[in-house]
């Protein structure tokens, strides 16, 4: 977890603006509080496409 | 002041009454130019305070080196919570508001060593062939 107000320099860094907003890998990000199936399909698309 | 009142209290110790294993809060904090890093430290140790199971260990950013690299933390105020392993949880910034829920989730799965996580989760990350870095940034409401 980031705390977004407390660490502005890297919330601007990854573009945060809505919130929650994962980031995979410094690489990839996606919005939203997903439903956990969604979430492990996020994360397993980001992991492909950063690599 | 304490941050959580009576009933907060209550419910906390409640909720972690059936922890299962020890768990570690390792706090990084520093005296200064450290804007919240006091009142992470004060969370900490509110909630250290309500389980038998929850110790608390607090070392400086700046100059426990030693911890800081072992931990693999890169900024302050940061929680870290371990259990009999450390499987990488971090809170980085205080974790007020809806994060509080967070933490206690994050001790009640560490302490089980468990993820919780559904099985087709669980296979699917397991077809993972580099280390995984995930940061969610979130806010305090």
């Amino acid at each position: 977890m980031v705390e977004s107000s407390e660490f502005p320099h890297l919330a601007n860094k990854y573009g945060v603006m809505a919130v929650p907003k994962t980031v995979v890998n410094e690489r990839v990000s996606f919005e939203g509080a997903l439903p956990e199936p969604h979430f492990l399909e996020g994360v397993m698309q980001a992991v492909k496409s950063a690599s | 002041m304490p941050f959580l009142d009576e009933q907060p209290q209550a419910q906390v110790r409640q909720q972690l009454e059936g922890l299962k294993g020890p768990v570690k809060l390792v706090v990084f904090t520093q005296e200064l130019e450290c804007e919240y890093c006091r009142e992470n430290r004060a969370l900490a140790q509110e909630v250290a305070d309500l389980s038998d199971q929850i110790a608390i260990e607090v070392y400086n950013f700046a100059l426990d080196k030693e911890a800081v690299q072992r931990y693999n933390v890169d900024k302050i105020p940061a929680i870290v919570v371990e259990g009999e392993k450390d499987y990488g949880v971090r809170f980085y910034g205080v974790p007020f508001g809806y994060e509080f829920a967070s933490l206690l989730e994050a001790i009640q799965s560490v302490s089980a060593g468990d993820s919780g996580l559904a099985p087709e989760s669980r296979e699917m990350l397991a077809g993972l062939k580099e280390p995984l870095h995930l940061q969610v940034f979130v806010t305090l409401t």
